[in-house]
């Protein structure tokens, strides 16, 4: 143990002599624990805020009825009657944007996150809150005036201070698609709800159904069932309830978001894959540059475990370090992708408001654990060179690069199974999204082990070439970047396979995109829609007011109109939407691109009772035309059955979306209201015009957003675009963090020629051919990443798009490969990478050329 | 064999001149003076042999002679040219034209075959690779090593390294020629072929050399003998060299 501890203290003191390469592994392992922290601490958040307040509101229930379009309201005395019933409540659940706070008769407008609003009873509430009721939510001598008083609500006191509100105060919030007022009875902490409904205030369940436009439905029962009785409660639901545990709810909202974690959860690997190269990188190297002093340790007696013991040890340390740092890190930078990361979750899903938890200690200290088992896996090998080296070998630098360079064609069989690997899980049989992503780390795995080998072979060839040339810069830099494979191989292989996973996004972005863009003509055809102001924060309760449609219907210049309506209904153990249309012009039915089935026939069964289904929920259930569709509904049983007619392309919900007739949507699930608008105008109409005049119609009235066919295109572009921007943010950092280890190996490579850096100036290079011969070596740098990523990029595009996205989320997209995109990318990459040798460029100016050569 | 008084004829026109050479390292608290004062003329064709302890500023002198290195205080003009007024690219050229540098440790660049090692300073002064290449050839040949011209430094002795760089530094035809410890890193018999080699090959080109060394064998070649301590000048005494023939090497 003292003699590990000594060989320790020496290896660690050569360091302080010089630190970069112990910079360079802890800088590795903390951008690359950060960026997997970040993710993990902002995906938990988005996941977490979803289940908690699910689990929080539901209190002590143990089951909930609910059913499409709601349940209703007379079917609470029955189920609260139920044999095995110990307590039931109804309930109300919706959200409202607040417009305005009016505190003295003066209305000023305000800002606060979207406020939860449950309608509740004050006499059935009590057994389910999580204090069994000891804190009153209404306080007892309240209770008379929250019962009677139009809009009265009870707020909690976070949201009240944040919205700039008081007691007696009136809010103006928009719900189901117009203003409602709500009057503020109290304010205070809603400890018996917990933490996760800080956002969420109380009203009187005639109050919230009048606030979500819900006369005479409630959104759910909750009810508190005897143990062994749950049978006998479902055999007494009414056709289309259903009953289940309020987890199930929670687990089938968490899937909506499943494949959108993991997507994201595999670029926070890819980040942790670069950081674990990049120390494979500075560990390696680190052990060349000291075989010198390794094999004096070897020739003082130091035995071959101890010296492994001594150097994993170290690198582990650096793991550790670096992990704590990344940490840090990943805490701070949490907080910056938890925005765009909340903004998709909510353009696509539903609302969340997110806010970062702490992380937890135990889960601190294995991320930490798992940095220091990274940086020892990546450290392994070179540690066991460093074990291996012979005390004859004592200063010879050159041996470890001969050692490593004896290795090559072992990293070239590695690199053939890894691409065997990649072959193997894209034709993989299997289901889910995890062949995917195993052919895809498998390809930069195979990247990775290639990389030295390429170099190895070809950098002789262009150091032989321009010899010829008489390109003395570039002869001279191949020649010395092939010298110091050990690093430069590492560094490039970093590098190359950050690229190379940024060009598979871009191909895949862009190929993802041009679809979009084709689906839009055809999927996007009416001229004018209409729908709910807030239908992004609130979703669940979206609404176009019943009057408002039919202003929009007998609009002038307006020719006929769409309605659609939407539920959430249960299908496989998630969530897939279910649209009743009219379909009342050929506009209307021309705007499906159908992939399985004729248009005309297809249209005409689902008018009369059947359903075609979006290429995602065919794709995820393996449903096929002919098939029925089963759902919780007003059908025998409590299902609602409809005949599959047609498959067709759609890229609004991954998660599946079926479409039937208005009349059949309505048998099967109530009438829940309309959803959304679409408006086709007259022939010569201008909708500009038109939309514009609707929207005057309605301000003031309704809170309706109204945009024209060309507003929408390109806010579903907008929307696409967001989807992406944590990915491209991720593979900034990344790319940059790649960046970086080829800037450092690039900056070490400098330091470490200063003597013959002199030597060149001695024998008359000028400054200008020095920064040549700098160029030249950090274009090679970055060329022979960008020649491994192209290829390398182009198969990883393929496979996010055939294997991850086909299985993740169903859809079918064709390869597009979009040059400009991609030559950016390689020439910004170039022009980083040139960046990095203005620094050592300095150095060397600034170097006195008699000081370098003294030092040698 | 040696005079008392300097080499130099006083009428003859020097080409090193050095006036008042001072030079200093370091910080103000850790402050290390290598030149304190020195004044040196020296003529075309002279082989001058610099002995001294180490640190005595043998090295600090030869590089400010080589526009390597600025002085603190004082001047040094070669050929007429004052160093003082080179910016880096004069001093580039100035090396690359005037000066042949040979190091105690050779600095060769270990990616280059020792052909392209002897032509990178021509390379470096515009002369085409075919062209540089062929000058390097027949400097190879003059050093015993025509026939590696091929090899690598790493496949060479230290002896034959040295003969490289030696070539290397011959290969523009400069007029003067600073050797470092030529033979500091070559053992005895290595280090006085070497230094035979050198003094032969200097002088058939008509070269001036200055030589730091602490091989008494140094002499053997040398016109002029200089002691350096402590920064200064202490001897300047004229030499008549032995002009043994140059053995032939493997």
């Amino acid at each position: 143990m003292n003699a590990a501890r000594a060989i320790l203290g020496v290896l660690l003191g050569d360091l302080r002599r010089s630190p970069g390469a112990a910079l360079g592994t802890v800088a590795a392992m903390a951008a690359g624990v950060s960026v997997f922290v970040a993710i993990h601490l902002a995906g938990s958040a988005a996941r977490s805020s979803f289940v908690s307040a699910v689990e929080a509101v539901a209190g002590h229930a143990t089951h909930e009825v609910e059913a499409p379009g709601g349940v209703p309201e007379e079917r609470f005395a029955d189920l609260a009657t139920l044999p095995g019933i110990e307590a039931a409540q109804p309930l109300i659940e919706g959200r409202a944007v607040l417009q305005a706070v009016v505190h003295a008769g003066q209305s000023t407008a305000a800002h606060a996150p979207p406020l939860r609003v449950l309608g509740i009873d004050p006499f059935f509430v009590g057994r389910f809150l999580n204090d069994g009721g000891r804190t009153p939510l209404v306080p007892g001598d309240a209770v008379a005036r929250f019962l009677t008083e139009p809009g009265a609500v009870v707020l909690p006191k976070a949201w009240a201070d944040t919205a700039g509100a008081r007691e007696g105060d009136t809010l103006v919030v928009a719900a189901a698609g117009r203003p409602f007022k709500l009057r503020i009875m109290s304010v205070y902490e809603m400890q018996a709800l917990g933490e996760a409904t800080r956002d969420t205030a109380v009203a009187d369940l005639a109050t919230a159904q009048e606030l979500f436009d819900l006369s005479g439905r409630l959104t759910r029962v909750d009810l508190i069932v005897q143990e062994g009785r749950e049978d006998s409660v479902r055999t007494a639901l009414a056709p289309g309830e259903r009953l289940e545990r309020p987890a199930q709810r929670g687990d089938r909202v968490a899937k909506m978001i499943e494949a959108f974690r993991l997507n994201l959860l595999a670029l926070g690997m890819l980040a942790m894959v670069v950081g674990a190269l990049l120390i494979y990188n500075a560990a390696q190297f680190s052990v060349v540059r000291r075989t010198g002093l390794l094999g004096q340790l070897r020739c003082l007696g130091v035995t071959r475990p101890m010296l492994l013991g001594a150097v994993l040890g170290e690198i582990v340390l650096f793991g550790v370090v670096g992990g704590v740092l990344g940490l840090c890190a990943g805490v701070a930078l949490a907080q910056v992708l938890i925005k765009p990361i909340a903004q998709t979750v909510t353009d696509l899903y539903r609302f969340v408001r997110v806010d970062v938890a702490p992380l937890e200690p135990l889960e601190g200290v294995l991320v930490v654990l798992a940095a220091a088992a990274v940086a020892g896996a990546a450290g392994f090998f070179p540690a066991l060179d460093a074990a291996r080296t012979q005390p004859k070998m004592v200063g010879l630098r050159s041996h470890g690069e001969a050692v490593f360079k004896s290795r090559l064609p072992r990293l070239v069989l590695l690199g053939v199974v890894w691409i065997a690997l990649a072959l193997a899980a894209s034709a993989a049989p299997v289901e889910g999204r995890w062949p995917g992503f195993v052919a895809s780390f498998a390809l930069l795995g195979a990247g990775a082990a290639l990389m030295p080998a390429a170099m190895a072979l070809l950098l002789p060839v262009v150091q032989r070439q321009s010899e010829r040339r008489g390109l003395l810069a570039l002869a001279l830099s191949s020649g010395a970047l092939h010298r110091s494979l050990t690093r430069t191989g590492g560094a490039a292989a970093a590098l190359g396979v950050a690229l190379a996973m940024t060009i598979g996004v871009i191909v895949m972005v862009h190929s993802f995109e041009r679809e979009v863009r084709n689906w839009i003509q055809t999927a996007i055809r009416a001229d004018v829609f209409i729908g709910d102001a807030y239908e992004y924060t609130s979703r669940e309760n979206a609404r176009v007011p019943a009057e408002a449609v039919e202003i929009a219907r007998n609009a002038p210049g307006i020719r006929a109109i769409d309605t659609l309506r939407a539920v959430e209904v249960p299908y496989g153990g998630r969530s897939i939407r279910f649209t009743g249309v009219e379909l009342p012009t050929l506009e209307s039915r021309a705007r499906f691109d159908f992939l399985v089935g004729r248009a005309d026939e297809a249209l005409d069964a689902a008018l009369k009772g059947g359903a075609i289904i979006s290429e995602p929920l065919a794709n995820n259930y393996g449903l096929k035309v002919g098939d029925t569709l089963e759902v919780p509904g007003r059908g025998s049983g409590g299902v609602a059955r409809f005949k599959i007619a047609g498959i067709f392309r759609d890229f609004t919900y991954d998660r599946g979306y079926a479409l039937t007739g208005k009349d059949a949507f309505i048998a099967a699930f109530g009438d829940p209201g309309v959803t959304n608008v679409a408006a086709y105008v007259e022939p010569g109409a201008d909708r500009e015009q038109i939309a514009e005049s609707l929207r005057k119609t309605f301000e003031g009235r309704f809170l309706l957003n109204v945009r024209s066919n060309a507003e929408l295109r390109a806010g579903i572009i907008d929307v696409f675009e967001h989807t992406f921007a944590v990915t491209y943010l991720l593979q900034v950092i990344a790319t940059v963090m790649a960046l970086c280890g080829a800037a450092i190996t690039l900056f070490g490579l400098f330091l470490e020629r200063a003597r013959e850096i002199a030597t060149l100036r001695a024998l008359g290079a000028t400054i200008a051919g020095v920064g040549r011969l700098f160029a030249a070596e950090s274009l090679l740098m970055a060329c022979f990443p960008i020649l491994l990523a192209l290829p390398l990029g182009a198969l990883l595009a393929w496979v996010l798009i055939h294997v991850v996205n086909l299985r993740s989320f169903g859809w079918s997209i064709g390869y597009d490969w979009p040059w400009g995109q991609v030559l950016a990318t390689c020439a910004l990459a170039a022009c980083a990478s040139l960046l990095a040798t203005l620094v050592p460029l300095a150095l060397a100016k600034r170097q006195s050329i008699s000081a370098a050569l003294r030092e040698e | 064999m040696s005079e008392t008084a300097p080499a130099a004829s006083p009428s003859a026109v020097p080409l090193i001149r050095c006036r008042g050479l001072e030079r200093a390292y370091g910080t103000a608290s850790a402050r290390t003076v290598a030149l304190a004062g020195v004044d040196l003329d020296v003529v075309k064709g002279e082989r001058i042999a610099m002995v001294g302890p180490s640190g005595s500023g043998k090295s600090t002198l030869l590089h400010l002679i080589g526009a390597m290195d600025a002085p603190d205080k004082g001047g040094v003009v070669v050929a007429g040219r004052d160093l003082a007024r080179f910016d880096d690219a004069a001093a580039a050229r100035f090396r690359r034209e005037e000066i042949g540098f040979v190091f105690q440790f050779f600095n060769l660049v270990p990616t280059l075959s020792s052909l392209d090692n002897v032509a990178l300073p021509a390379r470096l002064a515009g002369k085409g690779a075919s062209e540089a290449q062929a000058a390097a050839q027949k400097l190879l040949d003059r050093v015993g090593l025509g026939n590696r011209a091929a090899d690598f430094p790493d496949a060479l002795s230290g002896g034959q390294q040295q003969r490289v760089a030696v070539a290397r530094a011959l290969v523009n035809e400069p007029q003067i020629v600073l050797a470092d410890e030529p033979t500091g890193a070559l053992d005895r018999r290595t280090g006085e072929e070497i230094l035979a080699l050198l003094g032969e090959v200097v002088r058939e080109r008509g070269a001036t050399l200055l030589m730091a060394t602490h091989s008494d064998a140094a002499v053997s070649i040398a016109t002029r003998l200089l002691s350096v301590e402590d920064g200064r000048i202490t001897e300047d005494r004229a030499l008549t060299p032995i002009t043994a023939p140059i053995k032939e090497h493997a």
